[in-house]
């Protein structure tokens, strides 16, 4: 008859396989992304079997930057929107404006970005109505708006997935945040988030001094998000940057520095916004611009198509498995190619 | 058995109270779901994947006279760049070239295995094998690797005896066809409908279509394929280069560089490269 050892010879049967038992028997990944292996594949067809790239690491293509200086903030963030490899909008604006001198660059999903950042504009919107009706024109407080992203963000729990650098100036001066899509943030000196943030970090690290001018705060931004699009397939187009000053702390002449101007977009606009206690905030919203000698269409392109060059531009590295057979040079082996007359069989 | 006989009870009340235990749990009794769920911190983790992509279009164009195989430089994995300047066009044969894309490692292995068995060719009979030889080799090649196979997508192409241009499309395990325009690798949803522009019927061609069509109990498609397209080289080289820059707008994987092979008849093999984005 079975007794309580019997028993207990049979939960040891049950026992799986470990080659060594860790301190922790759970972890979160087990729960939310469960372990496949060749098992979970169908065998059937080892080709469609083929893994793709691995959801767990994958972020959405994004390179965005932000930089405080003591005289205002400057965002950038690259412009293009990726459907898995595929490139779903090469123009699509990254930093959004939750008020007048409030902008917040989104990474992550697109969706998740865009609808947070409007519900809190409207929000913080609704709280300068509020105060309107009791006859202030205060400025949104960069730290108002970033504990209701922060708020939010926690609620969801993680599954509004995206990155933000928020950034602003109001009456106490300039801010920077950074915020994680589950909730944590931190105040930092210049951030960068998305697939492409530790390209433009190796920009920022190099470049950064605590006593950055605006102008040469853009163009380091500028650096960093292009470093993004070049280095990183998930980042690319143009570079968007924004631009929040004080006028009365940042001098005028720090904006029309030709620095500033150098860069190759050219500005959009700008505008000044009056708050009650003398603080005026100036926004220049700089939308990257497609470049001189961008692409023509293909149907331009075979109009004005020229005759082409055959030339041996790059010579083919002969096979050196191949020598012994083929005994004749060919004359694929001369430096000029003319394609004369001597011709091989 | 001796256990059981030292525990005093058979191996059958082991058995039913293993089966009463396991079936009792929650997603059933089975023994490999057993393994699947422990947790992957006992499992000792997950194995590095077997196959990596790295992406790469290979285009091939056959003509009357020319052969032209065009490919981008980019390497890549992941969301990273792992080379602008790699090379996908590999000489096999004096007139048959190889472009491969994928596994760059699995690319690598076929292309010598696969110089190996056309230079025991060559010594065995005495001249190089034909392009249409050296696809059948290496479909077959291809389809040895069935159970798991190499992570390449192929593309064949050279001149044939007359000088006409022949290209062969391959899939991963050995699967081809002989076509007049090709492309494989990742960008190949993107760039092979613009590529149609060579399959567009001329009037004569399209009025043969439809009296085809018209005549009942035969089907209209049924004619020989062309198998080499009805372009010049210079059209040809020009709508390849189109495509590509076009498909590189909205494939990350594309970009860098683009090496495009001319093989013409009588005439010795041209190479060149034109920059692309970097982005």
């Amino acid at each position: 008859s079975m007794r309580w050892h019997h028993l207990a010879w049979v939960l040891v049967g049950l026992l799986p396989a470990s080659r060594s038992v860790p301190d922790r028997l759970w972890t979160a990944d087990d729960i939310l992304r469960p372990p496949s292996t060749a098992l979970d594949r169908p065998a059937s067809d080892p080709v469609a079997a083929l893994p793709a790239s691995s959801l767990a690491l994958r972020k959405t293509g994004t390179t965005i930057v932000g930089i405080q200086c003591k005289d205002g903030v400057v965002l950038g963030a690259d412009t293009r929107a990726t459907d898995g490899e595929v490139v779903a909008d090469r123009r699509c604006e990254k930093i959004h404006r939750l008020a007048a001198n409030l902008y917040c660059c989104g990474a992550g999903t697109a969706a998740d970005a865009e609808h947070l950042t409007l519900q809190v504009a409207v929000q913080l919107k609704a709280q300068s109505h509020q105060q309107a009706l009791l006859g202030e024109t205060r400025a949104a407080e960069v730290q108002a708006a970033h504990g209701v992203l922060k708020h939010r963000l926690l609620e969801a729990r993680g599954q509004c997935q995206c990155a933000l650098i928020l950034g602003g100036v109001d009456a106490a001066g300039p801010a920077l945040y950074q915020l994680q899509p589950h909730g944590s943030s931190e105040r930092a000196p210049f951030a960068a988030q998305g697939s492409g943030e530790l390209s433009a970090l190796a920009m920022l690290e190099e470049g950064w001094r605590e006593d950055l001018t605006v102008a040469e705060a853009a163009t380091l931004v500028e650096a960093a998000v292009r470093s993004g699009i070049v280095n990183d397939l998930g980042s690319g187009s143009r570079v968007d940057l924004c631009i929040i000053t004080s006028p009365e702390t940042s001098p005028a002449q720090d904006l029309s520095s030709p620095l500033l101007h150098a860069l190759p977009p050219a500005i959009e606009g700008a505008t000044t916004f009056q708050y009650d206690g003398g603080l005026s905030v100036r926004v220049d919203y700089i939308r990257g611009k497609w470049s001189a000698e961008s692409r023509v269409s293909p149907r331009q392109a075979q109009a004005s198509n020229s005759k082409v060059d055959l030339r041996l531009v790059r010579k083919i590295p002969r096979n050196p498995k191949l020598a012994p057979v083929f005994a004749k040079d060919s004359p694929a082996d001369s430096e000029t190619s003319d394609g004369g007359s001597s011709s091989s069989s | 058995c001796d256990l059981a006989s030292g525990m005093g009870v058979s191996p059958g009340w082991r058995a039913l109270a293993w089966l009463a235990v396991v079936g009792s749990c929650e997603g059933g009794g089975g023994l490999l779901g057993l393994w699947q769920r422990t947790p992957l911190a006992l499992r000792g983790g997950e194995a590095p994947p077997m196959y990596e992509n790295h992406g790469g279009t290979v285009v091939g164009v056959a003509g009357q006279g020319f052969a032209v195989l065009a490919a981008d430089t980019r390497l890549s994995k992941g969301f990273s760049i792992l080379s602008r300047n790699v090379t996908r066009i590999h000489q096999l044969t004096e007139s048959v070239y190889l472009g491969i894309s994928g596994c760059q490692a699995d690319a690598d292995a076929l292309k010598n295995l696969l110089d190996l068995s056309i230079a025991e060719y060559t010594l065995t009979q005495g001249s190089p094998p034909s392009v249409s030889a050296v696809a059948r080799l290496l479909s077959t090649m291809l389809y040895q690797r069935r159970q798991m196979p190499y992570y390449t997508f192929c593309l064949v192409a050279g001149l044939d005896a007359d000088g006409d241009g022949s290209v062969f499309s391959f899939d991963a395990i050995g699967s081809f066809e002989k076509v007049s325009v090709a492309c494989v690798g990742g960008s190949q949803i993107l760039v092979l409908p613009l590529l149609d522009d060579f399959n567009t019927t001329s009037d004569e061609a399209s009025e043969a279509f439809f009296q085809r069509w018209e005549r009942p109990g035969v089907s209209p498609t049924r004619q020989r394929p062309k198998r080499t397209v009805n372009a010049s080289l210079e059209m040809a080289l020009s709508r390849v280069r189109n495509a590509m820059e076009a498909a590189s707008e909205r494939d990350i994987r594309l970009g860098d560089s683009l090496e495009t092979l001319v093989l013409q008849r009588s005439q010795p093999p041209a190479s060149r490269g034109e920059r692309g984005k970097d982005s």
